[in-house]
């Protein structure tokens, strides 16, 4: 029995790899940020940080009910709203009542893969409500009808020429290439619509729990706007992105602006409490948290997977990987591409529905070099393919091939036999003969073996085993020169 | 623990602890989590700074600001940081309204620089953002430059602090074209672990923001562009002469 496959993993993945504009973006984001943060981390002043964060987060995430609680406190006794979701549905569900109930008509967002998630955007539309991505790359990929390829760089695969007509085409400016023009436009469109909005909806990139702030980063000033300029701010929150304390919230602030895009800290670090108090003269009038678990906590409860909720969503595992590098991010068909899409996608979504992401990764360990808090998604991703292989009751995971494991318990037989395996071989060498293609390797095999060869050339069974070249080559002079020696001694003898 | 849980919350917070509880070796006494951070010891670290640490930070703002396109404007008097400003207002050029103007955050020390009066015979209009001024949004909205005080810099990664208060919008910083902040020498700090110390005295601490530069967007074939939704130029006026409304001992948020 085959597994539900997952959507157009393989068709997706080569549509990125003929991408020509993808793959020179590709190639310029790994060579700059990918190493840019492996440096960082190697000349760190305080070498033990990045271990240190790490173990911090799991011991907050081992305490996640009682911080969560401080956290809703706090934003409470501001005055701000905190709804605690367990699903995607009660999130969405929450946030569509207040909109309908504040009679909300435009709803400008700040970036957050988490919206993403759970699906925010078709409720909200579905209710007639305008809803305006703001950050400039997912303003992009929004008016495009297309999605994000990058955590941090959303519009990745697009480049100036096709960025230059969707604009001449949507937002009616004269046709330019060049990126200062463009940005002016979005800048001048999107002013007016992050004035007018009815509804801030953000993410959060980490709260804080002793104090009882979440707080956001950008570049760009759209989230301040968002948070600022609208009556109500609304922002989604994973239950896991919280530090305990101010110290741990600045350890990870550090290391997430350094991880995601090489600075010291990003131009913007919100923190909001709440809602605007009594003598402000602006920010918004209600302050809603939506903290949400959409399968978080069976993670939490996981100890094997458990570490992947320390991650902070740098994005600096996608500018390392080599098969984020070649195929992009829409292969993953997710809002979390990369090593930590592959992750955290199956985990969150169905590891059978998703079987495609921990197969593609290559293992490599990159991911685990560049990660800020040393997350070990190697691991977890073996872990997944392990599950993948033999099935498992409590992820309800189903064996995805049965016909491929029967196939490897076969080979596991062949190998444990040396006559066995070498009457194997010689078969082969003569079964495969109408398959060698012109540079000596096969291209192409009949049947269910097909898969193996789609997207590879297979190497053909060599002629000879390393055992006999040996005993036909060296083992020959050794036993000579062996012999020598032994004649030579006799002779000083 | 919190005492107007919504009942969602109850079950939610319940299956996040099941999660945790039995398969979970970490969990340390509440008080250790979340001890104190040792505050005590930067905090004094703080007092006292001498002219010349200070003015060595001041360099050190200087040169990390550069690559994030923040301008640092050092002057010694008031007088001198209000010249310094007129002339960026006269210089700019505004952007969504075609008439320029300024609005300042009412602090005291904006009040003394009196920029107003020196803009009056250029007929530039100076709005403050005052409690009972109810044309606040619109003069923000209008505005070609915001003015307004940092409550302290940052000098590692050329950053301000600032704490939102009555009478200091978060949108003067944001909304106009340009944004110029003044900042005594004497709140200026060294790294982010001595800003954070400082933020974690404030009672009731409401929101802030910390910036560094104008806003800015790599998102089109990362070429960088300043000038994405914030302000498109910064400006840091640094006061290295203690103006009267600051406490020169310690810098406390002003």
């Amino acid at each position: 029995m085959k597994s539900s496959p997952p959507p157009g993993y393989l068709e997706t993945a080569r549509e990125g790899m003929d991408n020509a504009c993808l793959q020179k973006s590709l190639r310029s984001l790994q060579a700059r940020y990918g190493k840019g943060a492996l440096d960082i981390w190697h000349n760190l002043p305080d070498p033990g940080l990045r271990q240190r964060v790490k173990s911090r987060r799991m011991q907050t995430l081992a305490h996640l009910d009682g911080l969560l609680a401080l956290l809703a406190e706090g934003v409470e006794a501001r005055g701000g709203q905190v709804f605690f979701a367990a699903t995607a549905g009660e999130a969405t569900g929450y946030i569509r009542d207040l909109a309908q109930a504040r009679g909300v008509r435009r709803v400008v967002k700040g970036k957050s893969m988490l919206s993403a998630e759970i699906g925010i955007d078709a409720v909200l539309e579905a209710e007639g409500i305008e809803v305006v991505e703001t950050d400039l790359g997912e303003f992009i990929v929004q008016i495009a009808g297309s999605s994000a390829s990058h955590i941090i760089a959303p519009c990745i695969h697009m480049d100036r020429q096709q960025i230059g007509q969707l604009f001449a085409d949507r937002l009616g400016i004269p046709y330019s290439e060049d990126p200062p023009t463009l940005t002016r436009a979005a800048r001048k469109a999107l002013r007016e619509k992050l004035l007018t909005a009815d509804m801030g909806l953000t993410g959060c990139n980490l709260a804080c729990a002793e104090t009882g702030h979440i707080s956001l980063v950008s570049n760009e000033g759209n989230i301040r706007m968002a948070t600022t300029m609208p009556p109500l701010h609304v922002a989604l929150m994973g239950m896991e992105r919280i530090a305990a304390t101010l110290d741990d919230h600045r350890d990870l602030l550090q290391l997430l602006t350094q991880g995601a895009a090489l600075q010291k800290l990003s131009t913007y670090v919100s923190f909001v409490g709440g809602p605007r108090r009594e003598g402000d003269p602006d920010g918004p009038e209600e302050f809603h948290l939506v903290i949400v678990d959409n399968g978080r906590s069976r993670i939490l409860a996981d100890p094997e997977f458990r570490e992947v909720l320390a991650c902070i969503r740098c994005g600096a595992c996608l500018n390392i990987c080599p098969v984020y590098g070649r195929i992009g991010g829409h292969a993953y068909h997710s809002p979390y591409s990369g090593p930590i899409g592959a992750v955290i996608t199956p985990l969150l979504h169905g590891i059978n529905r998703h079987a495609d992401l921990c197969k593609g990764e290559t293992l490599c360990g990159a991911c685990r070099d560049v990660c800020p808090v040393d997350n070990n998604l190697p691991r977890m991703l073996a872990a997944l393919r392990h599950k993948l292989a033999y099935g498992d009751p409590v992820w309800q995971v189903r064996p995805h091939n049965r016909l491929e494991a029967l196939g490897f318990r076969l080979w596991q037989r062949i190998i444990g036999n040396s006559r066995l395996y070498e009457t194997v071989l010689r078969v082969v060498r003569t079964l495969q003969r109408p398959f060698a293609g012109s540079q000596g390797v096969i291209g192409s095999l009949p049947g269910l073996k097909g898969g193996w060869t789609e997207g590879r050339d297979l190497p053909p069974v060599a002629p000879q085993t390393f055992r006999e070249q040996w005993l036909s080559t060296i083992g020959k002079k050794r036993t000579h020169s062996e012999k020598t020696r032994k004649d030579d001694q006799e002779h000083d003898a | 623990m919190t005492k107007n849980m919504m009942p969602n919350g109850t079950a939610f917070l319940d299956r996040v602890r099941a999660a945790v509880q039995d398969t979970c070796d970490q969990r340390l006494p509440w008080k250790e989590l979340l001890a104190p951070a040792d505050d005590q010891s930067i905090l004094a670290g703080l007092t006292g700074r001498d002219r010349k640490q200070q003015t060595a930070l001041l360099r050190q703002l200087i040169e990390n600001a550069a690559p994030l396109n923040l301008q640092v404007h050092t002057c010694a008097t008031l007088p001198e940081a209000a010249d310094c400003i007129a002339a960026l207002a006269r210089a700019s050029k505004p952007e969504f309204h075609p008439e320029k103007s300024l609005i300042f955050h009412d602090h005291p020390l904006l009040r003394a620089l009196s920029v107003d009066a020196l803009l009056a015979k250029d007929h530039i209009p100076c709005h403050w953002t005052s409690r009972n001024n109810s044309e606040v949004r619109n003069h923000t909205l209008t505005a070609s430059i915001g003015v307004t005080v940092a409550d302290w810099g940052i000098a590692e990664s050329a950053t301000i602090v600032q704490l939102t208060r009555p009478g200091r919008p978060r949108s003067t910083s944001l909304v106009p074209s340009i944004h110029i902040a003044v900042l005594p020498l004497s709140n200026l700090v060294a790294d982010l672990a001595e800003a954070y110390a400082l933020i974690r005295r404030e009672q009731a601490l409401d929101s802030l923001a910390l910036i560094s530069g104008p806003s800015k967007t790599a998102d089109i074939e990362a070429c960088m562009v300043f000038g994405a939704h914030g302000p498109r130029a910064m400006h840091l006026v640094v006061l290295t002469e203690s103006p009267p409304a600051v406490n020169p001992g310690f810098p406390v948020a002003i």
